[in-house]
């Protein structure tokens, strides 16, 4: 028997057209379904129909029914799913509720009624399970993008659910950190329903994919007959490298120097040691290294946004910075309003930017009621717009999908040759670039701290 | 269960309040432990409702607001902005939410402005202002209605202050009475016209989003 | 020492200073409880200490004022004045003050000592009861200095795209985009929490560290020290 089934499902947003459906499939237990698709194409809406989110949490307009486990969403709150399903929702910075690691893993172990003697040892296992044991004591606010994202899915394995729905569980995550989740997950042996953009290495995993485009499933197969069809119909999904066949032109003047840079938060524990990093006219560099390593410090350092506590800092013309996590500091109440804050209001160089992102359509949304991939998008443009001379962008393919990061690849290497220089903080080998500098973090050979060449 | 746990934190209160009048020798104790008993009363009365965890992050963010609110205005004496918002989550949100934002304000703030035994009596002061501005809803439509109210909530707010101090640790006569009400009137002045000039300037603002949040957690499903 | 226990045993210093009727174990009270804050780092323990003896000055000073005792020696005689009545400072009067002042400063120093050296987070994790109350004060508490960073994000995000803030009124742009962007956390939040079972059922806690010799200890001393207060002192 189906261990969840959504039957003639379709779905609206309060005041929206119809986002979802009608969509019908069933789940058998132990599949691990990668759920595929173009970013704004409903795939988070048609995970929080499995775990009743939609309709209840969110409201608006609900047709069909969804059954998991035989329970009914129509009847049963998600709280009292919340035994048998476990999700953990694309954005990690806006689902923690403790204020310490281990308490917010086992917050749903408690809520569940798990008896007191079996709750630490599972939270020890699922953080073990994720490689951030060390994590234990931490405070949350306090983690790295990718820590945080780690202890998210801790505390959804740590309910050991018979349906997992993870909305792009590795965003975030170093390929070392992905690939040590992945294989948790397939252990699991729940059913899993994984959401990704980056398919290549879900693609190893996945015993059925689900293609959705507009709402509707498109394509629901094994893995092995989806690969074809991806290669016939969307190549881009499964053979993500972006073609750089246009070379850069030759590096110009220097932009950006630093030299001998060192910050630690804590001081007992050491973070950037003495980092050298120069960047030219023309280039883009992309900045890589394990989750935790002091990327996102080095990226604020380079924009100007933080000072170092040694080194020294030579910067050329204007920086542009956007955070790790953009959909957190929305400034207006439109997207079009949000794009025109950098550049005085100018409505015709700010629409141009949201075509140029695809979000055209967005103009007039409200940033908050776009999916999060669109968010993100939204926020390049936002710090695009004004052209500065150095941009730096820290994680920017999160959510978004192989053509998005074509369009995005390409719209940088203009940006670039037109006598610019970009600094891409990315765990993803996929944007091309020109340079590739790694951090590295104590346990590895390289000292700390010091860029190598990759 | 709650009902009781309600019921049990009231009488405690209200025989420690007749102690109190009593034995004035132990007012301070007395009073002390009144307070205590009745904020318990007022948080056994919020884990009685069906507190959903919408609720929940609604009412903690709205005192985390005041309770920051409170720390970027401590260098002004007297001006803060947590009366405003207090008031107005109780006329947007209704009395045991708005209470419940005054009392966990009042705490939470004092976690960075400093601990004392204050600490319960502005929790009750500020719970008490979110209750009566939830109880006096209808009346408190108005942009003028409502900042008259909170001038009106910035000097009893003042007042409870004021007396506890006096009832617990001067001598009680109507001339320490008087003394401590005098002392209190510069800060409480600053108080009433800073939460008049707030009301005014914010309030519609702040009713405005917060019963746009109120609708959007009310949240309407049509079932096709 | 355990938050709970040590928090318990703050509180019966506190009701014992207001129990105690000498002034000299009402001093003893005090001085211990000061000597306990002395342990906090130095410049967090400032406001606290200042707030705490401050207080009891005022009480010290202005009371002896405030009323007349018919006994004691008369040390200063002032003029009579209305409302107020005979201004004068007799020993009985000063003593009283003094009384008074002490108790006010050390219940002060007993929640000084609270916030100072206990981790709230750690009390408000082991509440095992009120548990929804203890999550929203716990929700706001970090919620505090949450704010202030995301303020520091927001600024940063804005000057990240090439905009400088000028004065406070180029800060005040910010406060609304931060109050309804926290508002929308707290609903992202609330969704996380459903999807966790909040609010599902009968919740269990997780076994906290079971309390030491130490623990046990405070928890026996507290009706001692309350009792030995009343009766005593
Ligand atoms: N809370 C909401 N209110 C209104 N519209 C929404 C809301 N959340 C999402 N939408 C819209 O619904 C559509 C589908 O969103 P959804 O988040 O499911 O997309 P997605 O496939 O997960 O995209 P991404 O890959 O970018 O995360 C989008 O057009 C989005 O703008
Ligand atoms: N405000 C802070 N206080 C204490 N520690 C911090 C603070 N900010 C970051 N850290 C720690 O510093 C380290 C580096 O953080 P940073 O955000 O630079 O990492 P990152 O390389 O960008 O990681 P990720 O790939 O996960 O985004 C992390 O271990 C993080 O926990
Ligand atoms: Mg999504
Ligand atoms: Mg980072």
């Amino acid at each position: 028997m189906a261990l969840a089934e959504l039957h003639e499902v379709e779905f609206a947003y309060p005041g929206a057209e119809r986002t979802l459906g009608p969509v019908s499939l069933a789940l058998e237990p132990g599949e691990i379904v990668a759920l595929l698709g173009p970013s704004g194409s409903g795939k988070s809406t048609l995970l929080r129909a499995f775990s009743g989110l939609v309709p209840h949490f969110h409201g608006g307009r609900f047709a069909g029914r969804a059954v998991v486990a035989g329970l009914d969403t129509r009847t049963s709150r998600p709280a009292s799913l919340a035994g048998t399903v476990a999700s953990v929702f694309q954005d990690p910075e806006d689902q923690v509720v403790m204020t310490i690691v281990a308490n917010e893993v086992a917050f749903g172990l408690e809520n569940l009624g798990t008896p007191p003697a079996e709750i630490w040892p599972r939270v020890e296992r699922a953080l073990a399970d994720v490689d951030a044991l060390h994590l234990w004591g931490r405070k949350t606010v306090e983690l790295s993008g990718g820590e945080l994202q780690r202890v998210c899915l801790a505390s959804a394995l740590a309910l050991e659910p018979q349906l997992l729905l993870l909305d792009e569980p590795t965003s975030q995550l170093d390929p070392d950190a992905a690939t040590l989740f992945l294989a948790a997950v397939a252990r699991l042996g729940a059913t899993v329903v994984l959401s990704e953009q980056r398919a290549g290495r879900v693609l190893e995993l996945a015993t059925r994919v689900l293609f959705v485009e507009h709402g509707r499933v498109l394509l629901d197969a094994p893995t092995a007959e989806a690969r074809g069809w991806l290669a016939a119909h969307r190549p881009r999904w499964t053979d993500a490298s972006v073609d750089s066949t246009q070379t850069s032109t030759r590096p110009g003047a220097t932009v950006l120097r630093l030299r001998g840079v060192s910050h630690r938060y804590l001081p007992a524990v050491p973070l950037l040691d003495g980092v050298e990093l120069e960047l030219r006219r023309g280039e883009i560099v992309a900045l890589e290294g394990p989750n935790g390593s002091g990327k996102t410090t080095l990226a604020r350092i380079s924009a100007g946004l933080l000072a170092p506590q040694a080194g020294t800092i030579e910067r050329v013309g204007r920086a542009g910075y956007l955070s790790q996590d953009p959909g957190r500091y929305v400034v207006r109440e439109t997207a079009l309003a949000e794009v025109a804050l950098a550049v005085g209001g100018h409505e015709r160089r700010s629409q141009a930017a949201l075509e140029a992102f695809g979000l055209g359509h967005a103009a007039n949304r409200h940033p908050r009621d776009l999916s999060s991939g669109e968010r993100e998008r939204l926020g390049v443009a936002a710090v695009a717009v004004a052209e500065p001379d150095l941009l730096v962008l820290d994680e920017p393919t999160r959510g978004l999908d192989p053509d998005r990061k074509a369009e995005l690849a390409a719209w940088l290497r203009a940006y670039a040759d037109a006598g610019r220089a970009v600094l891409l903080v990315t765990h993803d080998r996929d944007l091309p670039a020109d340079r590739r500098i790694g951090l590295c973090v104590e346990s590895t050979q390289a000292p700390l701290g010091v860029p190598v060449a990759v | 269960m709650p009902s009781r746990a309600v019921s049990i934190c009231a009488g405690v209160a209200l025989s420690l309040a007749a102690w109190a009048a009593l034995d004035p020798a132990r007012g301070a104790l007395a009073v002390l432990l009144a307070a205590f008993a009745v904020v318990a009363a007022g948080f056994a009365w919020l884990e009685g409702g069906t507190v959903s965890a919408r609720d929940l992050t609604l009412v903690a963010t709205l005192a985390g607001l005041a309770a920051a609110g409170r720390v970027l205005f401590a260098p002004v004496p007297g001006v803060q902005p947590v009366t405003v918002l207090v008031a107005g989550s109780g006329v947007a949100l209704g009395p045991r939410k708005g209470f419940a934002v005054g009392a966990i304000a009042a705490l939470a703030s004092n976690f960075f402005l400093g601990q004392g035994p204050h600490t319960p009596w502005q929790m009750l002061a500020w719970g008490g202002c979110g209750l009566a501005a939830g109880l006096a809803k209808p009346l408190l439509r108005g942009r003028l209605a409502f900042a008259a109210a909170t001038v009106a909530l910035g000097f009893a707010f003042g007042a409870v202050m004021d007396v506890w101090l006096w009832y617990g640790f001067y001598p009680h006569t109507e001339a320490a009475l008087l003394a401590r009400l005098a002392a209190g009137v510069p800060f409480n002045v600053a108080h009433a016209s800073g939460n008049l000039v707030l009301a005014l300037v914010a309030g519609p603002e702040l009713r405005r989003v917060l019963e746009r949040f109120d609708r959007r957690s009310r949240t309407e499903v049509v079932w096709a | 020492m355990s938050p709970g226990p040590a928090a318990a045993l703050l509180a019966a210093a506190g009701v014992a200073a207001l129990l105690a009727d000498r002034i000299w174990g009402v001093a003893a009270i005090a001085l211990v409880l000061l000597v306990v804050c002395l342990r906090a780092p130095a410049q967090r323990r400032s406001v606290y200490l200042y707030g705490a003896i401050s207080t009891g000055i005022g009480v010290l000073v202005l009371s002896p004022f405030l009323w007349s005792s018919p006994d004691g020696t008369v040390l200063w005689q002032g003029p009579t004045i209305p409302v107020v009545g005979p201004l004068d400072v007799t020993t009985t009067e000063l003593a009283e003050a003094a009384l008074n002042a002490l108790r006010l400063t050390a219940l002060a120093l007993a929640f000084s000592a609270y916030a100072l050296l206990l981790d709230h987070d750690r009390l408000v994790a082991a509440a095992g009861f009120a548990r929804r109350s203890a999550l929203a004060v716990a929700l706001a508490t970090r919620l505090v200095p949450s704010l202030e960073r995301d303020a520091a994000g927001l600024a940063e995000a804005v000057r990240g795209r090439g905009v400088e803030l000028h004065g406070a009124r180029g800060y005040a742009t910010l406060l609304s985009p931060l109050v309804a962007g926290s508002l929308e956390r707290a609903s992202s939040l609330a969704e996380a929490m459903e999807a966790r079972g909040f609010g599902a059922g009968l919740p269990t806690r997780a076994p906290r560290p079971p309390w030491a010799r130490a623990d046990r200890l405070a928890l026996a001393a507290v009706p001692v020290i309350v009792l030995g207060a009343a009766l005593w002192l």
